[in-house]
């Protein structure tokens, strides 16, 4: 392991691996590539805790993985990433470690899109802020805002924040909303104008849900939209440890099912076929025989 | 995938494509090397298993645990008709079962999901029936071994329980519930509040989390602690969305779809062996 890193230290052998990756990204893009893709990105802390080093350095490298995975996501054609960044459980963690935590949201989307040489307008990123913002305090409303502002008119990748986000906290909301819309006809309230009420109404159907640090659980996030047609991968690794060849695995796995499904009947609903030729009787009466 | 190259239009994108194939063709061939070995040693692992149709052997394996959950949730499939344990008799007792290992396991409530509902549709008379049999092979004709079934429905749940009068609380609740208790299930909710928000009787700013929860648990029952899958990924199938929230996931690759009682005592070592730290 530190021998690799050692070799990676020569510029031919970055040149060599950015090679392998260029391909890598070209090959994968003649096939299936998911329109949407959700992260958990668990595991910060542990990883800084085994490698004692300090929590704020956790997060960093987290935040590096981050950048990475989405900047392949955009080159790759990923319409919707979408990362939980703060739980509203985290509030539990006490006064300073949200504060931390917050600051570290505000500082990386300040990284992420300030001026004209940033990622953001680089790749085009769309960024929005997913959650409820009832809770965030109000500097960081205004920073969020400016940055939704920015990046609105770009038509690249969106990359969805979920920050301070629980599904259930989402879905609570959407009840609220879609009842309080739907009062002239409760009994009309359809299981679109509910999704259309939901964090996620503007994104595509999930198609993978990722989570890192081996934790086999949603703990609360994109509930709603991970029960149908998307594909759950727990993955053990610690998120700062989450490489991009992990991620076109997931892809290919997913592809692959993809390929294999295409051929299969799959569960449509009557009205999106075709309508069927007249239907007629034979009326026995105008039967005449000549 | 030539399509797209074509488009593309270049030489190389064609190229790109036949590498792709190439990487589907290893990735499957892997996938099947992969699960053949996986089913090989788990049918290995599975003779050593001692022949578990007993109460005693299941309550011994649990009693390695540090932890057992007390709400199991398990996602069933109706195979084809003709295949093994097939068709509805072979869900029944798919049923029969895990019920019978969770007793044995010491937890308190099941939910059955299957997707379609074939369950729910049945006389819940005919499902009290078919679980009571296959429980008398585990614990015998006088049973202590008491479960009570709630066929859950958006508009009103039907339960049946133990017979005889003044009988001791059932061992096990079990709850049947199907694709229609999902999303859909929230839909219903939503209306049922809209109604009332129509009527005056709240107000939206009154639906809070725990008002929806309270409707939503009062329909389905709690959310499980574990949800075993018997297939070999995750496809959680429409499973109400509400109710995996902080649930233990489990889904072993190396199973295909067989409701065994490995897999089940794998979900439980899973579970025992899990942190929770919700938020921390």
């Amino acid at each position: 392991m530190d021998l690799a890193k050692w070799v990676l230290k020569f510029p031919a052998a970055l040149y060599g691996v950015q090679f392998l990756n260029d391909i890598a990204i070209h090959v994968l893009k003649t096939g299936p590539i998911p329109n949407h893709i959700a992260i958990v990105m668990d595991g910060n802390r542990r990883y800084a805790q085994s490698r004692n080093i300090e929590t704020v350095k956790g997060h960093t490298a987290g935040f590096e993985t981050f950048l990475r995975t989405a900047q392949v996501c955009s080159t790759l054609g990923v319409k919707t990433v979408t990362v939980y960044a703060f739980s509203i459980e985290n509030f539990n963690r006490g006064q300073e470690e949200t504060d931390k935590l917050f600051n570290m949201v505000r500082t990386s989307l300040a990284e992420v899109s300030d001026g004209d040489d940033s990622l953001a307008k680089r790749l085009g990123w769309k960024i929005k802020i997913l959650g409820n913002r009832d809770m965030i305090p109000d500097d960081l409303k205004k920073d969020i805002e400016k940055i939704e502002r920015l990046t609105a008119e770009n038509t690249g990748t969106v990359i969805n924040i979920c920050c301070p986000y629980t599904s259930r906290d989402d879905m609570a909301q959407a009840v609220r909303k879609a009842a309080e819309n739907g009062q002239a006809d409760p009994e009309g309230i359809s299981e679109s104008a509910f999704k259309s009420c939901l964090y996620t109404a503007d994104a595509e159907p999930l198609d993978i849900l990722i989570r890192t640090s081996g934790t086999t659980r949603l703990s609360d996030f994109m509930l709603w939209e991970c029960v149908d047609g998307s594909q759950v991968e727990f993955a053990s690794p610690m998120w700062p440890e989450y490489t991009v060849l992990d991620l076109y695995l997931v892809i290919l796995r997913w592809g692959l099912k993809q390929l294999s499904s295409k051929d299969k009947v799959g569960r449509i609903s009557l009205d999106k076929l075709p309508s069927p030729p007249a239907a007629v009787s034979v009326n026995v009466t105008d039967f005449k025989f000549k | 995938m030539v399509d797209s190259a074509t488009q593309s239009g270049t030489v190389s994108g064609f190229f790109f494509g036949i590498i792709l194939k190439f990487v589907f063709a290893l990735l499957a061939v892997v996938k099947f090397v992969r699960s053949f070995y996986f089913q090989s040693t788990y049918r290995v692992e599975a003779l050593t298993l001692s022949p578990h149709k007993t109460p005693q052997i299941i309550r011994n394996d649990v009693t390695k645990l540090s932890k057992v959950p007390r709400h199991i949730a398990v996602i069933l499939d109706r195979k084809q008709k003709h295949v093994e344990g097939g068709g509805v008799e072979g869900l029944l007792s798919d049923v029969g079962e895990v019920a019978a290992w969770c007793i044995g396991a010491g937890a308190s409530e099941l939910t059955v999901y299957e997707r379609t509902g074939v369950l729910k549709s049945l006389p819940l008379q005919d499902v009290y029936n078919a679980i009571e049999d296959r429980l008398r092979m585990y614990f015998g004709n006088s049973s202590s071994a008491t479960f009570k079934i709630f066929n859950r429905q958006n508009d009103g749940t039907k339960s049946l329980g133990p017979s005889a009068a003044g009988s001791a609380d059932p061992k096990l609740l079990i709850n049947l519930i199907s694709e229609s208790n999902g999303r859909k299930l929230i839909v219903d909710v939503t209306r049922v509040l809209s109604d009332m928000v129509a009527q005056n009787v709240t107000s939206p700013k009154d639906i809070t989390l725990d008002v929806i929860d309270r409707q939503l648990k009062e329909r389905i029952g709690s959310e499980p602690d574990l949800l075993i899958m018997f297939s070999s990924e995750i496809d959680l199938q429409g499973y109400p969305p509400w109710h995996i929230r902080v649930t233990e996931i489990y889904c072993s690759p190396a199973n295909n779809g067989n409701v065994s009682y490995l897999v089940f005592m794998k979900a439980l070592h899973a579970f025992a062996t899990a942190k929770f730290k919700l938020g921390r």
